[in-house]
Formats: C-alpha cells, structure tokens, sequence
C-alpha cells in the first residue's frame, strides 16, 4: 500500500511537457514509478478534411524540435498517395535534410540538455545545472555547441526558408534546390563539425571513466530493439527496411518492409498518460515492448556505412558479450555515434554530383487510397499513415511516434532508477534529477509522443549589467 | 525549444538576465519575477493553472508564438467536440489495442476548447510566428530589458 | 471625359468624372488599404478597410463604391479610421479558421500582409472556430472555406470575367459561405476549372493543387509568355522556381486573352507522361533504344534516301519556324504529301470556303472579341468551354452582361445553353439540314438583309421546306422561326461552329452556315474553331493538303516512309499508331512517348512549348510569340534545328 507519492512536475530538460510520480511504501522504499504525458492536442482527428498535400506543411508542428522528421514521414507517405518515384537528386536532398535535422537535434540534446549532468553534475545546484551554467561555466564550449547547432539548422533554412517548420519536402521532392556556393560552404564545415562531435565523445567517456559503476547499472534492463536498416543490415536514418532483435539478440523481425506496420505494432493505452504504449504483436503488452532510437538502432544494425562513425561502432558492440548494449545512460553515447555518422554521411552527400541538380519534383494528379511513410527520426521510428479520397482529402490518420516506441522503457527506466537511490524514504533533489535524467537518456520528444504541444512557462528575472536586480518595469 | 534559435544571442542574454523556472532549467516552482514569457496554448485544467499561477507571478506576460497569440495548431480541435478527438486517437486508430479514453489523477482533463493566452489571462506583449523569427524574440527581449514593452515591427513579425 | 479636382489628405488631386474616391486615390499614389476591391472587377464595399472620411458626409464611406466628385475633402486616415482598419482585421482573423502557420498561401497573402502592416499580433474578440470545410472535389483547384473571408473576388470574377457565374454566396449573415451552384462540390457543379478565382483569391481559400508550396511569388521568377494550347492565344505569366514551372497566372484577367483556362492554366503543371529523353532507334532485337544524334541522322538519311515515296504529317501543336523547317525538309526530300494532323479539318473549311466564295469567305473570318459586341451568337456543332474555354467565356460573359441572344444548334448541352434563346436539338447526322431549314426559314419570312446577290446564298436554302423539315429534324417549327427571327434582326451577330460540324468532314455543310450568315449580315462574321494551338498557322503555311487525307495515301500504297512531327501533342490516337504500322519507316518527333513513337523506327525528342521560342497564329489569324518559361531537362535540340539537321544528312 503505497503510504506516499513522489511528484517531479515538471520534467525540465526535456522537450514537451510531463511528469513523473513515484509510489512508496509505509518503509519509504519505491513500489512504483510512472512516467505521464501530460499533454494532447489530436492530430489523428483533426487533420481529417485536410488536403494531402497540406500534411508535410501542417505535421512538423506535432513537434518544435524535430519537425523535420514528421515533415519527411509526411512527405513519403504523400509519396505513396501519389505512386510515383522521386528523381535522384530529389531522394539526396531529401536525406541531406534528414541529416542536418540529426545534427541539429542531438547536439541540441547532448550540449543544451544532457551535458549540464554530465559536466556540472547531477548533485549540482539547480540553478545552474543548465545550459545557462554550462554557458558561464565554460563559454568556449557552449559556443561550439551552439555552432554545431546552428549549422544542422542552417542547411535546413536553406532548403527549406527557415530553420523551424521549413518548407522543403513536398510530395514527390522538394521545394528549393541547393545552390552551389551553399554546397560549397557546408563542405568547409564538415571538419570542425566532427572536431566538435569527437570532443563530445570525449566529455562523455570521461565521464564514464569516472563514473563506470554507476553508468553501467543506471536504468539497465533487457529489451527487443527497434531500428531501420539498409539492405545490408547498415544503419539507416531516411529509407530502409525495419529490424527488430530480441534482448538476447534473436531476429524477430528481418528487412520488414515498414509499409506494413501494422501487422507487426499496436499501442497499448493507459489510463495515466496520454502518450500510447507502442508493442511489437506476436509479444503482446507489456512482453512485446521494445526500444528504439539510437540505443534501439545501434542494438538492432549490424554496422555504420561511414568510417568514423563505424570505428566507434565497433567499440560500443565491445561494451556487452552479445553486442546489444542494455543500460539507459549508453543511449547518449550511441546518439553521439550517430552525430558523428550524420556529418560524415553529410560530406558524402555534398559531395555527390546530383546535389545541386534543379531535377527535384515530379507530379501526378491520379492518387491512391492510403501511403505510409517512414523514418527514423532522432528518437526513433516515425510512421505516419494516411487515408484519402479520390480528391485527395484526408480522411483517416494514423501516428505512431518516434519517442512514444520508447514510452515503456522510459517509465521502466524511471522505475529502475528511483527503485536504486530511494531508500527508506530518503529523498534529496539530486536524486530526483537522476530519475529524471533517466528520461532524458531517450530524449524524449513529449509534444511528439502525443502528438500535442503543451505549455511551456518561461520566466525571467532581469538584472541590470553591473548585476543588480533591475526594479519594476512599468507597463 | 524554439527559443534556442536565438543562437549565440542567448549567451548575451544569460549576462543580463537570470532565468527561472523553464523548460531547460532545472527550477521547477514558480519564483516571482519581471517578465514571464508563455508558449503553447491552454488546452487542459493543468495548463490553465499554470498560466494562472504564472500571471500571478510576473509584471509583464509576453506570449510567445501563435499558439499562445491567436490559438494556432494547437487549437484546431475547437472545430471538432473533445470527445470525438479523444476517441480518435484512444480508441479508434487503427494500431490501437484495447483503446479507452485516459482519465485519472496522472492527466489532466481537458478544456472544451483550446484557447489563446489571452483569452485565460491579461496577457502585455506578443511575439507571434510558427514560431517566431529569431529576430523577433530577440527585438521582443531587448525592448523589455529597456523597459519598453514591444510590439513586433512589421518587417520582422509573421505568422508561419 | 470630364476632369475633377479633390482634396486628399490636404493636397489637391485631380480624378475624371465616373471615377470612385479609390480609383482617384490609387491614380494619386494615396495609400489605402483594400481586400474585396479587384482591378476590374465591379466594387462592392464589403470589407470596409477602404473606409473614408470626406467632409460634409455624414458617415465614413467605402472609397471603392463612393463616387468621387469635384470638391470633395478627402481623409484617408486617421487615428480612428486606422483603429477601425485594426478591429476589422480582428475581427475577419476571428471570424474562421486563419492558421497561417501551414497555410499554402503564407507570405503570398494580401489578409497576412495587412495584418502584419497593423502590427495586428492579437485579436480580443472571441474566436468562432467554426467547422467549415475544405472543398476538394475539383481536379485543380481546392476552395478552404476556413480561410475564406468572403471578399466575393471570386464570386464576381466567376461572373464578370468567366462568364459562368458558377459561383455565388449561399446563407446569411455569419452562417453566408461561397457556394458553387445550388451548393455543389465545386467539382460537380458549372465549374469550368479556369481557375480565375484561384487567382483573384487574395489568401489561401483558394489554391491549386499543383501549385501548392512550390515556390512564394518572391522566390519565382516571371516570365511572360503566349498560351500556344488552343489557338486563342492568352498572355501568360509563368512563375518559375528551380526550372519548374510553380503556376501559370494572367497578367491582367480583365482584358481581353487575359482568362485563360484549365489547359493553359493547369495542365503544364502536372508530368502528363513520359519524356523523350534522348533520340532512340530500333537495335538488332528490334526494340527502341537511346542512340545519338548523329546515329539517328544518319540512319534517316540513309533511310529517306532509299524510299521512293515519303510522306509528311505535322501536328498543328508544332511552333511556325518548325513548321517552315518541316516544310523545307519535306521538299527537299521531295516529298509528294504532306499534311497536318487536323488535315480534315483544313480540307472541310477550305473547300467550304471555296464553294460558298473564297474572298468573302476568308473575309468573314472574325476576330475572338468580336464575340464580346455581337448582340447575337449562333453556336453550331460545338463544344467551346471544353475544346477553347476562353471563346466558351466570352459567349457566355456576352450573353449574360450585354444580354445577348444566343442560339444553340447542337444536340449536346454545353455550359450556356441555360443562357440560350433557342436551343435547337437536331439529331447527330442532320445538321445540315437544321441549318438550311434556318436559312430558309430567313427566307420564308423576308427576314434577309443581305444585298447584293441574294440569289447565290439564298439558292442553298431554295430546295427546303421549312415544315417539313421541322418534322424531320423532330423540331418545334416555332422554335426554328424564333431562331431565324433572333438572328436576321440582329445588327451585329456572329457564327462560332467548330468539331460538331467539322466531324462530318462536309464542305456542303460549311458553305450552308457561311451562306447563313451572308443571309443576315453586311459584314458577316464567322469563327471555326481550329483545333490546335497553331493550326492556323500551320493551314497558312500551305502545310494543309488540299486534296487527300494520309490514310487515302497509305491505301494507296503511297507513302512507304513517314515524317510525322508531333512535338507536344500527346495525341492519344490509335488510328494514327495503327497507321504508322503499315509504313516502312517512320521518324517521329515528339515530346512524350506515345503508341506513335512505340510504332516508330526513329523517335527524336521535341521541346515542349513551355521549353521553346516559337510563333504561333490565332485561329482568328494573329501572330503571337512564346518565351521559354523553362529548359528542357534532357540535352535536346530544338525542333527547328532537328528538322534542320535532317534535312542537312540528306544526300544532295
């Protein structure tokens, strides 16, 4: 009988709204843990009446941080609905904005988000325990931070008009080719790009040098992986096949044409949150749960087309006798992986003769009844599904989000992680920043997972320069 | 999140002013201070709250994006009842297993209707856009550590 | 033209009588706001931002609608006028769904720009958010009544200049929408698809699918250009971003030519089918392959040397400069017949012509907007809002603005028969008959105004008796002497007969309505309708075979080789492919694969006219030009230096 419940609300650090309440028993000691999302807006209903053509532009407001994700599921899925095959240079730009989308999204998440734990501490005062702290901290590194950032979303606004919510892919290609000096520009930023990805590393296996024991058990536990694959069982970020491995690395599922979802997905609903409870099938609920994002595609490919990015690789395989890496907290080495993967596949496009091809859109006004569209976002896969009349009206959608895959596994790593610090009671705010940083290993994307975008109070308090509090601002 | 895309600005603003509760701070209670700066819109009674207690907390109000300003996406299930919405995405897609609509203490209920924040609370500024120029967030900002209280100019205001 | 003198805003301005205040302040570069005003279109005053203050008037008054007069003292803005402007815009914000976020129209959008002029970042009225819907139904164009702000450009566009009236409100007060017809999905209804609402639309309600999130008008370039589809010829703009054509909008749809239509507008949007990339040849296991140039020239040349008899079949799609090319390569090949593709039509009109008078007949050939001031339009045996939109618009805007009077003889509804004074339905097969029976009609009554020598038009009507004819034709004799009355005492009418007539490939049937319109006019005017874009053009050039048809040719055993320039035809046509089959080898040009280059020995690509520079004539004998909007992907050349080229590998 659970004698008191633990509140953490909100969970800071993490994209989207929600939080997490913890169950005690009479002597103190964690019964349970529940992650909730908090937060629901209703894509699935009411984008019904829309024209299909209007989903890549209207779907990336699911989510601020990775609108190009949802922008790109949307478009193949119109793809589909139009039964035609893009042009070459149009499938290029399509993964070099999937790619920029990466960068900018997990250095967003390791630099802004994680690293505040990582460099400052998970004890640290919460005051500073943040990219502000980080920014007073260690200035040199919060620029190269916001650099890196900067250049994902740069090449995003250039195919797109802007960073957020760009206007790039459409059915059937793109809206903008890339022009030749851009090319050229991004190119010279590929080396530092990768100096900085590398120093990232480096934070983080300096950190796990210091902190082995507690890395290795945070959050750890057995789990089916879920990732997509090239032909060749290589990691795949745009188009591919679907792998899914069981915890002791048994294939459940081989190059699954992703089309075809639904026989192998559903999603379980709780009463505590809105976010769903995605689970593979043949498994059933909760057997069948499974992680996906970095952690879950590391888990599930066999190798990483690029060199840098395949050298490491190797190394995260060598953290566990089978190869499939089960703790929580390795989930921000695998995303750093990836990173590097995703300016390395970078160069290699801007390096493709194709990529400033102006041969980017083909049409069709014949439609067909549904398209499905998949890719792995940032954190995990994202299929978008839809249903249309002959016009092209929408007239059914169907979601599955990238973080909502991982929403089981985020509410048993919750668990896991308040079951090891609370004892006997004893709770101090450091160790709710575990539970919550046990989270923030999935990078979750809560606006995503619900498809909802919630409120975000922000509040500041001005200082003047020389450091006073500046008095009332009248209005 | 979109607030970082004020880039290497938001070094510069961390020398003038202190944060607070936010979604990339670790504070999690309300602290009374000058400005509060709301995003999204009030959808469920927990929203409501929130901004309820923000207002309460801060001299000037600013909302931030279209959702906070007019409603934006996050208000297109207005056209439609709530429980049709709910039903739709608990029950009746497709990959939906056993669906039922969520209700319990872990989520809040919610409003009929989503609305502005300005239809919740006295709201002083507004920085629209979806979202907003970076320019603008950081015009909105700067007027405010002026002591001004910002109204976007056109050239750098938008709604998409 | 009367000139007047006004102040505004303190200074004085000069405006001409018949003139509104707005006219007077847009021809002074005085700023005013404005949604439902559209140049040339009729004004309404339902948005009320154009709000005025002049002095002596009692209230504010819409500019658009007001008339300017001598003296009048003019206020265009004010703290409380720029007020108004601030609650109207919040109040049409409020009013429906304007989610500009994802909007198709964002940044292209005369509501969005206003408000951000005002700096209207909130609205403190409540929202409505009421459940409109998004009218798909139609092929091209969407109509989102949530972002509908029911300015009526649309309404009045679809009425004054497309002449439908597809389109008007339905309901009142807030609950009013635009409605198509009695209510219709757009795409069931009178809708012609011309796509001049999507145009007037000043935000997203309207838009085109093809269209949509291909490029903002800033991030296009403009190329102005002719519409080389149908003959009529409209000026274009094509908006062009990355080497795509992003849409095709007029310059100006209040001229005349200015309209366009679902072919002009829509259709070089879409990827209608697959390219010719590069020449092909058959290879050794007989299939059509990629080759170069060269290899293909040669094998032409080596081929049309050979064969005794070689014949040429040009598309009237095909530009002036390679039509003349086309000629010069078949003569010097020494070609015995040469003929276009509407070759049929060309021998029916113009042995029509001849028997009825050749001088006169050509004569009577009438300019398009002839239409526009005829106070009667007879339309025989055609289909004009299908087969040239722009003629089907300007006889119905003729017949429902200038009133009019049509006569329809045609079995087969078309969109203005509503419109139509008499509608005569004559079985398929008797129209001759029908018209004679009307001639003679003229005749019975003494309705004649021809002068001169009546015998020679009369005598083709002589034979009939209007009775029994009337039994024949299971027609109303009533109706057929309302007809012949309609039009002999009309001062002004015109004659429009197109495939209806031309189907039956009858020189008696067209001298009949030539001889018709003799009978009632001093100037009698006529139109045929051609059927392609430079049909008239190619007619002119001599390309049109007096005698004989290719396939009395091929019958013949004729013509053991072909030439058959197609260019963008993306003719569907079975008989043409099927006829290639029995010729030896054939070279086709043209820009989509089709049965006709699956048949062919030689296939050489051909530009589209979007692609090229080339002249194109009217069908009613004007001369206009087209400008590449776009390059051609592949490395082609153009038509005239294939032809060109072709006839340079042809031995001596």
């Amino acid at each position: 009988m659970a004698s008191k419940t633990i509140e953490i609300n909100p969970v800071t650090r993490v994209e989207g709204h929600g939080k997490v309440t913890i169950q005690l028993d009479d002597s103190g000691n964690v019964v349970s843990a529940r992650f909730h999302d908090t937060q629901f807006r209703g894509f699935e209903k009411f984008c019904e009446g829309q024209v299909f053509q209007e989903m890549p532009n209207l779907t990336p407001r699911i989510c601020g941080i990775c609108p190009v994700s949802h922008q790109l599921a949307s478009a193949k899925a119109c793809d589909a609905i139009l039964g035609k095959e893009l042009t070459r240079p149009a499938k290029l730009l399509r993964e070099l904005l999937h790619l920029s989308q990466y960068i900018q999204s997990h250095a967003l998440h390791f630099f802004h988000l994680a690293s505040p734990d990582f460099l400052l501490g998970f004890d640290s005062d919460p005051a500073t325990r943040n990219v502000v702290g980080l920014i007073g901290a260690n200035p040199a590194l919060a620029t190269e931070a916001v650099k890196l950032r900067s250049l994902g979303q740069t090449i995003i606004k250039k195919l797109g008009g802007k960073k957020v919510h760009p206007n790039a892919a459409l059915p059937g290609g793109m809206t903008t080719a890339l022009k030749a000096e851009d090319r050229d520009y991004f190119l010279k930023q590929i080396d530092w790009a990768l100096a900085d990805a590398q120093l990232a590393i480096k934070i983080w296996k300096d950190y796990v040098a210091a902190n082995t024991a507690m890395v290795n058990s945070f959050a750890k536990f057995p789990s089916a992986y879920l990732g997509m694959v090239d032909e060749n069982n290589n990691l795949a970020f745009y188009d591919g096949n679907l792998r899914l491995v069981d915890s002791m690395g048994v294939v459940l599922e081989d190059q699954f044409n992703p089309a075809n979802y639904l026989d192998i997905i559903a999603e379980y609903v709780e009463d505590w949150s809105y976010m769903k409870f995605p689970f593979y099938k043949s498994l059933g609920y909760p057997g069948g749960i499974y992680r996906a994002g970095p952690l879950g595609r590391l888990n599930a490919c066999t190798g990483i087309t690029t060199p840098l990015a395949n050298a490491e690789f190797k190394l995260y395989k060598k953290l566990s006798h089978n190869g499939l890496v089960e703790g929580s907290m390795y989930y921000h080495y695998a995303r750093l992986i990836e990173l590097i993967y995703s300016i390395e596949k970078t160069r290699e496009l801007l390096e493709d003769k194709d990529i400033t091809s102006t041969d980017i859109q083909v049409t069709s006004n014949k439609y067909n009844e549904q398209g499905v569209g998949v890719v792995e976002a940032p954190r995990g896969t994202l299929i978008h599904h839809y249903w249309v009349d002959e016009t092209g009206k929408i007239t059914g959608v169907n979601l599955i989000v990238a973080t909502g895959n991982n929403n089981a596994a985020m509410n048993r790593s919750v668990y896991e992680v308040a079951k090891d610090y609370i004892k006997n009671g004893k709770v101090t705010e450091g160790i709710l920043n575990r539970v919550e940083a046990a989270i923030r290993c999935y990078d979750p994307c809560l606006s995503c997972s619900t498809h909802a975008l919630g409120q975000m109070p922000l509040l500041i308090q001005l200082r003047s320069t020389d450091g006073q509090i500046v008095g009332r601002i009248q209005s | 999140m979109s607030f970082l895309d004020v880039d290497e600005f938001i070094i510069d603003l961390t020398k003038l002013v202190e944060f607070s509760r936010s979604p990339i701070t670790d504070i999690k209670d309300f602290t009374p201070v000058t400005v509060g700066i709301v995003e999204g819109s009030v959808g469920n009674e927990e929203e409501k709250e929130v901004i309820e207690e923000l207002r309460h907390n801060c001299q000037i109000l600013m909302a931030l994006g279209d959702c906070a300003c007019f409603g934006g996406v996050c208000a297109m299930r207005n056209t439609l009842d709530k429980e049709t919405v709910l039903k739709r995405a608990y029950i009746d897609t497709p990959s939906t297993y056993k669906g039922k609509i969520p209700v319990s203490p872990g989520v809040p209920a919610l409003l009929d209707k989503v609305y502005p924040a300005n239809q919740i609370v006295k709201v002083d500024c507004y920085v629209p856009g979806c979202p907003p120029e970076p320019e603008a967030i950081k015009y909105g900002l700067t007027e405010l550590l002026a002591g001004r209280i910002p109204v976007v100019p056109s050239n750098i205001m938008r709604f998409d | 033209m009367s000139e007047i003198t006004l102040t505004i805003n303190g200074k004085q301005v000069k405006g001409k009588l018949g003139d509104s205040v707005l006219d007077v302040c847009q021809a002074n570069d005085v700023d005013l706001p404005t949604l439902c005003h559209y140049k040339g279109l009729t004004d309404v005053g339902a948005c009320r931002l154009c709000l005025v203050e002049i002095e002596k008037e009692r209230n504010f008054v819409p500019a658009c609608t007001h008339p300017a007069r001598d003296g009048q003292v003019v206020t265009t803005s004010s703290e409380k006028l720029e007020k108004y402007r601030r609650l109207i815009l919040e109040l049409l914000f409020t009013e429906r769904n304007h989610l500009c976020a994802y909007c198709v129209a964002s940044g292209d959008c005369e509501l969005q720009s206003l408000a951000y002029k005002y700096q209207m970042d909130n609205a403190r009225y409540q929202y409505a958010w009421p459940n409109q819907i998004t009218d798909s139904s139609n092929q091209f164009i969407v109509m989102d009544h949530n972002r509908c702000i029911l300015c009526g450009r649309c309404v009045r566009t679809c009425d004054e200049i497309t002449g439908a009236h597809a389109l008007d409100f339905g309901k009142r007060g807030w609950k009013t929408n635009v409605c198509a017809d009695i209510n219709q999905p757009l795409g069931e209804s009178s809708c012609i698809s011309c796509g001049g609402c999507f145009q007037a639309c000043p935000t997203g309600a309207i838009f085109s699918k093809a269209s949509a999130y291909r490029g903002k008008l800033e991030e296009c370039t403009a190329v102005e250009s002719t519409c080389a589809i149908c003959g009529v010829g409209c000026e274009i703009k094509g908006l062009v971003k990355n080497n795509r054509v992003v849409r095709i909008d007029s310059p100006d749809m209040t001229r005349p030519r200015g309209l366009l239509c679902e072919m002009g507008r829509f259709e070089p949007l879409y990827d209608s089918a697959d390219r010719v990339t590069t020449p092909l040849k058959r290879n050794s296991k007989g299939q059509l392959a990629s080759c170069s140039y060269e290899e293909a020239f040669e094998a032409i040349a080596k081929k049309f040397g050979a064969l005794d008899s070689v014949a040429g079949l040009a598309s009237g799609k095909a530009s002036s400069e390679a039509l003349k090319a086309f000629a010069e390569l078949m003569h010097k090949i020494g070609s015995k017949f040469v003929d276009t593709l509407d070759g049929d039509d060309y021998r029916t009109v113009s042995q029509g012509i001849t028997k009825f008078d050749s001088k006169a007949g050509l004569d009577m050939e009438a300019k398009l907007e002839d239409i526009l001031t005829a106070d009667c339009i007879v339309v025989i045996g055609a289909q004009p809002t299908k087969s040239h939109p722009v003629i089907g618009s300007y006889i119905m805007r003729t017949a429902s603005k200038n009133k009019a009077q049509l006569i329809v003889l045609d079995p087969l509804r078309n969109p203005f028969t509503f419109r139509a004074s008499v509608w005569l339905k004559p079985p398929e097969g008797k129209k001759e008959l029908a018209v004679k029976a009307l001639g003679k009609a003229i005749l019975d009554h003494g309705l004649t105004k021809a002068t001169g020598d009546n015998n020679k038009f009369s005598a083709d009507f002589k034979g009939v008796d209007v009775k029994k004819a009337s039994k024949d034709l299971g027609l109303d004799i009533h109706d057929i002497t309302k007809a012949a009355q309609v039009l002999a005492e009309s001062k002004n009418s015109i004659i429009i007969y197109g495939s209806g007539i031309l189907a039956y490939k009858d020189a008696d049937l067209v001298a009949a309505i030539l001889n018709l319109a003799a009978l009632v006019a001093d100037k009698p005017k006529v139109i045929s309708l051609k059927r392609y874009g430079n049909s008239r053009g190619a007619w002119e050039l001599g390309l049109g075979n007096p005698k004989r048809s290719l396939a009395s040719v091929l019958a013949k055993g004729k013509a053991k080789g072909l030439y058959l320039l197609l260019t963008d035809d993306l003719t569907e046509s079975q008989v043409l492919a099927d006829s290639i089959k029995g010729v030896e080898f054939t070279v086709v040009q043209a820009s989509y694969l089709s049965a006709a280059t699956a048949n062919a020995d030689i296939v050489l690509p051909s530009m589209l006219w979007t692609e090229s520079r080339g002249s194109y004539t009217t069908i009613d004998g004007i001369s206009k030009k087209t400008a590449p909007m776009v390059k051609a992907h592949a490395d082609i050349l153009t038509d005239t230096v294939t032809l060109k080229e072709v006839a340079r590998h042809l031995k001596k």
